[in-house]
């Protein structure tokens, strides 16, 4: 199965903090059956929030982590028009991607962060997801860009 | 419990290609990320042998995030200080000869008070006593030389060992401080004492002399695949493994020194540790990239030392 489909995509994303944003996008991996327990799955992002914050330079929320209430590896990904704060020094996030892997899986979630890691760097990327009118453009970019490169 | 402290941790991204060509688009046939910086390869060679450890290092950025995930999965305890750059992506492209190009980057910035927090994280750990703590590998761009020194300081007030494994000016300044224990290699320990050492002799002759003038109370020196020579005020050994198919060489200072560290605080004497150090290193040539051994990788590996050992040997060709 994909990692991100047009469901695992949100882009009006206007949650008050982080916590809630972060709660909706799990929501999207609940609804298609890829979360077991929206709660359990929460604290474990929380976790590895708390080890080291997720928000980068240039408006970029990733919020991940490996859980035993993931079926399998996914990627959601939400804009905030507005702007979420999500603990980083230059500004709040206005994308946001929350990587889901299962305990005990391959090594999925590794290479998404890889990519991602380094198309994050490139304006042209983040102004293509910026700009993307629909979900169907966004899940183009991110699987050209980041799941199959 | 044996700490590691890295203050310029990476990501280092190995990929595979059939011919470096410049200036051309060319077809990746392998490549794999790895965990990198020396106390990371510490900690990692220690987990691999179930060894408590504790792996203190900053990480920041997209690739810190990486980072942090690769160490969780090699079930790695960590203490991360989080910084706001990001840290180190390196490169290696290795050809199917086995030639390998390098391309590191120099590393964050650092604020000072993330380098405060870095430093206090580091000793904070020595609350709990552990066996060592190691400051390992290079320093980020801009950090004070100083720093291996000041943590040198800290421990010796503690009362925890202390080992230092690094190059140039923070080497200097560390073994100044006095550490308990120094690895360099033939080159870093020419920088330190300013002279070419061509033979086992001269290397000797200049463990003995940091030895005496500056009390580091062990001085272990890798020599590739010539072995490693351990001096200390009572003793001298030399120890060497053989080799059949070195397949990479990074890393295997690191497994050397783990392997040492590892056995003293199991209870060996120096001149065991030595082998288990060496037997570690040799166990890591034989793996690729910088993949760390396991007992088993260890296991059949024969080591043989001497204290009396030959000084004529020559360490160039």
């Amino acid at each position: 199965m994909s990692l991100i489909t047009e469901h695992l995509v949100v882009l009006n994303l206007d949650s008050p903090d982080r916590h809630a944003a972060t709660r909706v996008l799990a929501q999207a991996l609940a609804d298609e059956g890829r979360v077991t327990d929206l709660d359990g799955f929460l604290a474990d992002v929380r976790k590895r929030e708390e080890q080291m914050p997720t928000g980068l330079p240039g408006g970029i929320g990733i919020p991940h982590a490996r859980s035993a209430y993931v079926t399998e590896p996914s990627l959601v990904f939400g804009r905030a028009p507005d702007g979420i704060d999500w603990g980083a020094e230059d500004g709040p996030a206005t994308l946001i991607f929350l990587i889901a892997a299962p305990e005990g899986g391959g090594e999925d979630h590794l290479k998404i962060l890889a990519n991602l890691a380094r198309r994050l760097m490139r304006t042209e990327f983040r102004n293509s997801l910026m700009n993307a009118p629909d979900a169907t453009t966004v899940v183009d970019v991110v699987t050209r860009e980041v799941v199959n490169p | 419990m044996i700490v590691t402290l890295t203050p310029n941790p990476s990501v280092d991204r190995t990929v595979s290609i059939t011919d470096l060509q410049r200036g051309e688009v060319q077809r990746a046939t392998a490549s794999r990320i790895d965990p990198g910086g020396k106390g990371v390869n510490i900690s990692r060679a220690l987990t691999a042998h179930h060894a408590r450890t504790l792996a203190v290092l900053p990480a920041g950025g997209p690739q810190g995030h990486l980072l942090a995930e690769l160490l969780a999965e090699a079930g790695i305890e960590v203490a991360i200080v989080p910084i706001a750059d990001s840290i180190r992506a390196n490169l290696a492209l290795v050809e199917p000869d086995g030639t390998t190009t390098k391309i590191n980057e120099p590393g964050p910035l650092l604020s000072g008070s993330e380098l405060a927090a870095l430093l206090a994280g580091a000793v904070a750990t020595l609350a709990q006593q552990p066996s060592w703590l190691v400051g390992s590998g290079s320093l980020p761009p801009g950090v004070d030389d100083d720093l291996y020194a000041g943590l040198v300081r800290r421990c010796r007030d503690a009362g925890v060992k202390v080992a230092i494994d690094a190059s140039g000016p923070a080497l200097r300044h560390a073994v100044a401080a006095g550490p308990d224990l120094i690895k360099p290699n033939l080159e870093e320990l020419e920088e330190l004492v300013d002279r070419s050492l061509d033979t086992l002799a001269d290397v000797l002759a200049a463990s003995v002399e940091v030895l005496s003038h500056h009390g580091v109370a062990t001085v272990v020196v890798s020599l590739g695949r010539y072995g490693a020579l351990l001096v200390t005020a009572s003793l001298c050994a030399f120890a060497v493994a053989p080799v059949s198919s070195p397949l990479s060489t990074v890393g295997a200072g690191d497994a050397l020194l783990a392997g040492y560290l590892y056995a003293t605080g199991n209870g060996s004497t120096a001149v065991d540790a030595l082998c288990t150090g060496v037997a570690w290193g040799a166990a890591a040539v034989s793996l690729p990239g910088s993949r760390m051994p396991t007992p088993a990788d260890v296991a059949g590996i024969q080591v043989s030392v001497t204290s009396e050992p030959d000084l004529t040997l020559r360490l160039k060709n």
